[in-house]
């Protein structure tokens, strides 16, 4: 187990090494110059920019630079926001998006699970329509317009929540539910098949016949061995969340790190848009690793032999 | 089994409580933890003041900063944050250069040399602002290390544009701290508008011990700046919020700047600006679309200030040889000007603009002060709504003029512009009238993306173009753009009568005879109609009715804040 783990790890580093690598000469093959905008700025203003930042060096000795600094974790400064630490940035807005999506999370991993359970049990009745029907709904409707209307529902009409904003816990709970209806919607109708599948399984017809109650089969023999395929997804999904939702944080005004990553792209500043990817690369192959070490726990048919 | 999912999970909730405890960007979060609920924003300013009246607070969506560091600053949303935090010798508000820390200045008569003599003022630590720091503060702007986009304001200061290109020294430039009171600063030539100048891109003073040992940090966050100005940066959230806080120290804080505390929020969501401003969450937004302008008409200013004018420009040396002879044919360029219903084009598709036809906006005074110059110097330009009939007029000229028989003979015009869609929209609509009114169809929209569109625009590889530029502080700032040479001019037209004009303008003492060829210069332009004006850009936005006082100056773009109150 040592040794796999080690192994593991190795890998790790190396695919980390080559997303930085690939991402920074894909980058910086795109044309243009971070400092071309609709406010059109002298030629002169912009090579003595270019100069300051070191952006006329040869390419080479730019990677240097920046696999150096990346050795002691430091993304260098924002071309953008001129005096920002990229580190800054991100240890910023990375808790507030890591909290929206965890709180999402959190509310949707217990109501999905539990509405999937619920449809499968109520297999044909009208509970299973509705819920069935709502998983359609809430998969198929897009985040801006759900967003829009809870903001038009509960903060304009009723006034209930504010509209936007990041302030307190309840500036969290509109933006929460949004991002979470899509995730609950799609965890119920997944649940809904994997418990079906497990009902017609030898073990689940044996607890019934040695006389278990049908709660106790449920919870100890149906939903156990229900829940094991959902695992590996679980990981991704939690790292998709934690990278901030472009679109709910747009709409909420919330100054999480999904703008960041999509705007930096189009200005094209350099630094942020390499330390931003490093660090979401860091953090899927890390997650990556953890459950599927977690996996192997869960199911002992993966577990490493070696 | 059991227990190490229950762990995982347990571990994973601590985490979410762990983070909910700090990623609030409350904005008094950092001094209260705990006190603060839901409803801080409104009660926000209650806690720092001292006053016996309940303090007014003000929020408004906008545009946030992208750096504060006075040196690199190059974008116009960092121009209010400035406003508010910094001070220099004068202020621009009620359309007048207000002394503010100058209290009085001297000029040679040879009219080169300014002597400020600053008041007695402080930084909000309580350190002195002295003439020295203005000094530095010119000297950051025009070095060649610092890569500043201002370098340029002070190109009429003696050695300034030497001394930015690394040719000479920061001792041979003219400007001079003679005392800790005293700025001197030596002009090349004489400049009617360097004070005005001054006002409208004023330098900031900076303090070299600190811009020092903050280097590259300098104007990244509230603990790397220093404040002058009538309030201090409490807290700030990059991309998201910032908040001022009335600065005691400020040397006018009983007499101007009322409210305790402002907050400005970046909202990129039009839908959620409005929802916000509809519940009252914000006092005002700084910028409303076109899509919202009916909705909030009742509670909409449109101010058109020195925002600048979008031109159609006509190439005489464009694409093809083919294209340039017709286009270098002025009664070709009038029937193009004369054919465009401004009026209909800009209602239909971004009403919170102003259709305009002429080159000056009535922002400027005329023969005297009291007076403003597009009033009383009139120039014949095409109508608002267009002139169909005349511009076929033109158009018959024009092609007996070319010898071309019929407008199907015409060769392919390019119309280039960025992948926009309103860009698209508004271009597509002016071909479609010139199909329309002259029947001409040979004119081809090319989008290229923003990058690559405006480098055609700058090495002259178009027929037509359609963009906007800033207006100048002065009549004259704006006719210099079209000189030949000028900032502005790439090579599209040339007249040696204009550029002798606008040459004799520059040094023209008596106020009237100055208009008169200010006028003469405006019609041959617009007569020529190589630079054709569209519409005037405009601020619109939107105020609570117990908001008074929130606008822009005539000529600065930025807002104003020095007699704003909120009576809630």
């Amino acid at each position: 187990m040592g040794r796999y783990i080690l192994k593991r790890l190795a890998i790790s580093v190396v695919t980390v090494w080559l997303i930085a690598t690939c991402s920074f000469f894909l980058l910086h093959a795109l044309p243009g110059n971070p400092f071309a905008s609709t406010q059109v700025l002298p030629a002169d203003v912009i090579e003595q920019l270019m100069k300051y930042y070191g952006l006329d060096q040869p390419l080479w000795d730019q990677y240097l630079k920046f696999m150096e600094n990346l050795l002691h974790g430091d993304f260098g400064y924002s071309l953008k926001y001129a005096g920002q630490s990229v580190n800054g940035i991100i240890m910023s807005t990375f808790p507030v998006s890591a909290q929206l999506g965890l709180q999402a999370y959190f509310l949707s991993l217990p109501l999905g699970v539990l509405f999937g359970i619920i449809a499968a049990r109520r297999r044909g009745k009208a509970v299973d329509y509705a819920l069935v029907g709502f998983s359609v709904l809430g998969v198929s409707v897009p985040v801006f317009i759900v967003a829009s209307l809870f903001q038009y529902v509960f903060a304009v009409k009723l006034g209930w929540l504010p509209v936007a904003q990041w302030k307190s816990f309840s500036h969290t709970v509109l933006p929460t539910l949004t991002l979470a209806l899509g995730s609950i919607a799609g965890r119920t109708r997944t649940m809904r098949t994997l418990m079906l599948e497990v009902t017609a399984e030898d073990y689940v017809k044996t607890a019934k016949a040695k006389g278990l109650s049908s709660a106790k089969i449920v919870w100890s023999h149906q939903i156990r061995n229900a829940i094991i395929p959902m695992i590996p997804n679980l990981g991704m999904e939690i790292v998709g969340i934690l990278m901030g939702s472009f679109v709910v944080e747009q709409i909420f005004a919330i100054p999480g790190i999904g703008a960041h990553f999509v705007k930096s792209v189009t200005s094209l500043d350099y630094t942020m848009t390499l330390g931003l990817t490093v660090f979401f690369g860091i953090f899927v192959v890390g997650a990556n690793f953890i459950f599927d070490l977690v996996y192997g726990l869960v199911d002992p048919r993966i577990r490493v032999v070696k | 089994m059991k227990k190490i999912l229950a762990a995982l999970l347990a571990g994973c909730m601590a985490a979410v409580s762990l983070a909910a405890c700090n990623t609030y960007t409350d904005n008094s979060s950092s001094s209260a933890p705990s006190s603060q609920g839901g409803s801080s924003s409104e009660n926000s300013g209650s806690e720092s003041s001292s006053a016996p009246a309940e303090p007014m607070s003000f929020t408004f969506i906008g545009g946030n900063p992208v750096t504060l560091n006075p040196i690199l600053s190059q974008s116009t949303d960092d121009g209010n944050s400035f406003y508010l935090l910094q001070s220099s010798l004068f202020r621009y508000y009620d359309d007048q250069v207000q002394n503010e820390l100058c209290e009085s200045y001297d000029i040679s008569d040879d009219e080169l040399t300014y002597t400020f003599h600053l008041r007695d003022a402080v930084w909000s630590d309580g350190e002195p602002i002295t003439a020295e720091q203005f000094a530095y503060a010119i000297q950051c702007y025009t070095s060649p290390d610092m890569g500043s986009p201002a370098a340029s304001n002070f190109d009429n200061v003696v050695g300034a544009i030497d001394f930015n290109e690394g040719n000479g020294s920061w001792e041979e430039v003219g400007v001079k701290a003679l005392d800790e009171k005293t700025l001197e600063i030596t002009l090349i030539q004489p400049e009617q508008s360097f004070i005005l100048g001054m006002a409208t891109s004023p330098p900031y003073p900076l303090r070299q011990d600190f811009v020092e040992a903050q280097g590259e940090k300098l104007g990244s966050s509230p603990e790397a700046m220093q404040f002058s100005g009538p309030y201090v940066l409490d807290d700030w959230k990059l991309d998201s919020s910032l908040t001022f806080k009335k600065n005691e120290n400020y040397w006018n804080a009983e007499n101007a700047f009322p409210v305790e505390t402002i907050t400005l929020l970046k909202v990129d969501d039009a839908n959620t600006s409005y929802s916000m401003f509809e519940s009252g969450e914000v006092d005002a937004l700084a910028g409303v679309s076109a899509q919202y302008y009916d909705a909030l008409k009742e509670y909409v200013t449109t101010q058109s200030g020195g925002e600048g004018l979008m031109y159609l420009w006509i190439n005489q040396n464009g694409l093809t040889s083919e294209s340039s002879r017709v286009l270098a044919n002025n009664n070709f360029r009038l029937a193009l000007n004369y054919a465009l219903d401004r009026e209909s084009t800009i209602a239909a598709l971004s009403p919170t603009q102003i259709p305009y036809s002429r080159l000056l906006q009535p922002i400027y005074p005329g023969s005297s002060a009291d007076k403003i110059y597009t009033e009383e110097y009139p120039v014949e330009s095409a109508p608002l709504g267009g002139d169909a009939e005349k511009a076929k007029e033109y158009l018959a000229k024009a092609l007996e003029e070319l010898e071309i028989s019929d407008v199907s003979e015409l060769p392919q015009i390019t119309f280039v512009t960025w992948d926009a869609d309103r860009q698209k929209v508004f271009c597509e609509s002016l071909i479609d009238q010139w199909k329309q009114v002259l029947g001409i169809t040979s004119i081809q929209l090319n989008q290229y993306p923003i990058g690559t569109a405006i480098g055609n625009y700058m090495t002259n590889q178009y027929d037509i173009f359609a963009i906007s530029i800033s207006a100048g502080i002065t009549p004259v700032s704006c006719l210099e753009n079209f000189v030949t040479g000028g900032d502005y001019n790439t090579g599209i037209w040339a007249s040696e009568e204009y550029d002798a004009l606008v040459k004799q303008i520059k040094t023209e003492k008596d106020d009237a005879k100055r208009c008169e060829m200010i006028q003469q210069a405006e019609q041959i332009l617009v007569s020529d109609s190589s630079v054709v004006p569209f519409y005037a850009l405009s601020t619109t936005y939107a105020t609570q009715p117990y908001v008074k006082g929130f606008g822009i100056g005539t000529l600065g773009s930025g807002f104003q804040f020095d007699h704003l109150t909120v009576e809630k």
